[in-house]
């Protein structure tokens, strides 16, 4: 009994199990390159690419691209959310800004932002602000359908009893259907943010010369698969600390939300 | 001393202009004096919330008028506070217990925060709910919670209680605890209770007067003065001779009402063509 329980509380409350898989996966990649020498230039050993990964940080050449990134994401993403939470709020609020804006929005909004990449150089130049103009673009959208749903799905009840203890509509905007509108607004923030770092990557790769994409790029034009491999792996580690970091503030901010979607019936 | 609410020809259409029409109230007329505790009983979707919305002027009615101390009532009254059926939609998951009866006080002026909380926690004690004031409402369960509502209108401290029928959704148990509660608070801030409910049973077991409503659209088909011994008891008022006297009349006339409906004498929508 006592060692099922242990086992159901390995399975259940660490990251055993997941961590296993990884490095599984790691140990058959360093396993197959080892033995199959063909296939070594495009599938170079796991331990040679850390080895690469570990000297490129101690260089600062990584760090300086993954800053690079960084910088363009968080820039491109502030002004996505000032767009987004702008358009989404007052559509919800006001039918007439949704009856003007909404068509115009729907047809922007389904375009791959990538397509917007040629236009963009044409007005911006080859510079960061092409790179800032078209992550905004993106972020904006999940955002923008986010809080103007949040906005929408406040409860009739709770606008009531704002109005039926006298409530200007001032303080029940600010009192109830901001907070109420919260969650959402947070959801489409965490999809955001992810977006906008693989845009940013992805912008980077055509027009400019810094940052993981360019490095990615610029490393498989110039056959230096390692190198290469290191700037993926260093991709994959940036997107997966933002979820992270995003994930561990919302479970702090967010503690009623998860309570009370956790009590509703489905 | 004059009715401290009453009602005028109230009448409610929905969608006036359109195919689908619907007249929800026709010509409702009552008065409730100052203490009182009324009911309103009737079908379900006879149009009772709509009544309550348009008494509150949440939604206001298209025809007739509403006087709260002979004045005529064109928005939501300070006088009123209202505690809705879903207290999981009217709750605010994001603030504790005590800052969700708090909530109705930050609207008036002149009242400190010292104060505000101090009218709170006594509410909060009248409803059974010492000691929880921290906790968040959906760490509750759903008897407590609309406790948790009671205390928020109470703390108002409305002159007028409009309750949307407040019981129906917890379950049978706190149901009849609710009542008792609700009888005792009654009792102790003297206010006027305006109760909503399909359940005939639990609207005598409350109420001074019923007001029986027929089906859509809702009239008011009989008014009985409910006279029975308080303090009311959940066995012996329940088992009374006269108890059961009256919840034969009100559903007798509550069924004759539905069946003749049902013949089609009176159709519940107009406008619908053929119909």
């Amino acid at each position: 009994m006592a060692r099922a329980g242990a086992v159901r509380h390995l399975i259940r409350e660490t990251r055993l199990l997941g961590f296993s898989a990884v490095l599984l996966v790691l140990l058959a990649w360093e396993v197959y390159s080892y033995l199959d020498s063909a296939f070594a230039p495009y599938f170079p050993r796991v331990t040679s690419i850390a080895a690469t990964f570990v000297s490129l940080c101690l260089s600062g050449e990584l760090p300086h691209h993954v800053g690079q990134t960084l910088l363009r994401t968080f820039r491109g993403y502030l002004l996505g959310i000032v767009f987004g939470v702008s358009l989404g709020a007052t559509s919800g609020l006001w039918r007439w800004v949704h009856a003007l804006l909404g068509l115009t929005i729907e047809l922007i909004r389904p375009t791959p932002v990538v397509a917007a990449i040629p236009i963009a150089i044409l007005f911006l130049g080859m510079g960061d602000k092409v790179n800032i103009f078209v992550v905004a673009l993106a972020a904006t959208w999940p955002i923008y359908i986010n809080t103007l749903q949040g906005v929408r799905r406040v409860s009739p009840e709770l606008i009531n009893t704002g109005r039926m203890f006298g409530y200007p509509r001032r303080r029940i905007i600010a009192k109830i259907i901001i907070p109420a509108s919260l969650p959402f607004l947070v959801s489409g923030l965490r999809i955001s943010l992810a977006i906008s770092l693989i845009v940013a990557v992805i912008s980077e790769m055509l027009v400019s010369q810094s940052g993981l994409g360019y490095f990615v790029v610029d490393t498989a034009q110039a056959f230096r698969i390692s190198e290469m491999y290191a700037g993926v792996f260093a991709t994959a580690l940036v997107g997966y600390a933002l979820n992270s970091i995003f994930v561990s503030l919302e479970t702090r901010w967010m503690r009623w939300h998860k309570g009370f979607t956790a009590q509703q019936p489905a | 001393m004059g009715p401290i609410l009453e009602a005028i020809g109230l009448q409610k259409v929905y969608n006036p202009d359109a195919a689908n029409r619907t007249v929800a109230l026709n010509d409702i007329s009552f008065c409730v004096d100052k203490g009182e505790f009324a009911s309103f009983v009737g079908p379900s979707g006879c149009g009772k919330t709509t009544l309550l919305m348009n008494l509150s002027c949440l939604i206001p009615p298209t025809g007739g008028k509403i006087l709260l101390h002979n004045r005529e009532v064109t928005g939501p009254p300070r006088e009123m506070a209202l505690v809705f059926q879903d207290y999981g939609r009217s709750l605010f998951p994001w603030r504790t217990v005590l800052k969700n009866v708090t909530f109705g006080l930050e609207a008036k002026k002149n009242l400190s925060p010292k104060d505000a909380r101090a009218i709170a926690m006594r509410a909060i004690e009248s409803v059974g709910l010492r000691g929880f004031e921290n906790h968040y409402p959906w760490e509750l369960s759903g008897g407590m919670q609309q406790r948790v509502a009671i205390a928020r209108a109470i703390a108002y401290e409305p002159e007028i209680l409009l309750m949307d029928e407040p019981f129906a959704s917890v379950d049978a148990q706190s149901r009849a605890e609710l009542e008792d509660l609700l009888l005792t608070i009654w009792q102790e801030f003297s206010q006027t209770v305006l109760f909503v409910t399909h359940d005939i049973e639990e609207a005598i077991y409350l109420s001074d007067k019923v007001f029986v409503l027929s089906a859509r659209p809702a009239s008011i088909l009989s008014s009985p003065r409910i006279q029975l011994d308080r303090p009311r008891d959940q066995l012996s008022t329940r088992e009374s001779p006269a108890f059961w006297e009256y919840r034969h009349r009100i559903y007798s006339a509550i069924r004759e009402e539905t069946i003749k409906q049902r013949s089609g004498s009176v159709p519940a929508r107009t406008g619908e063509p053929g119909g």
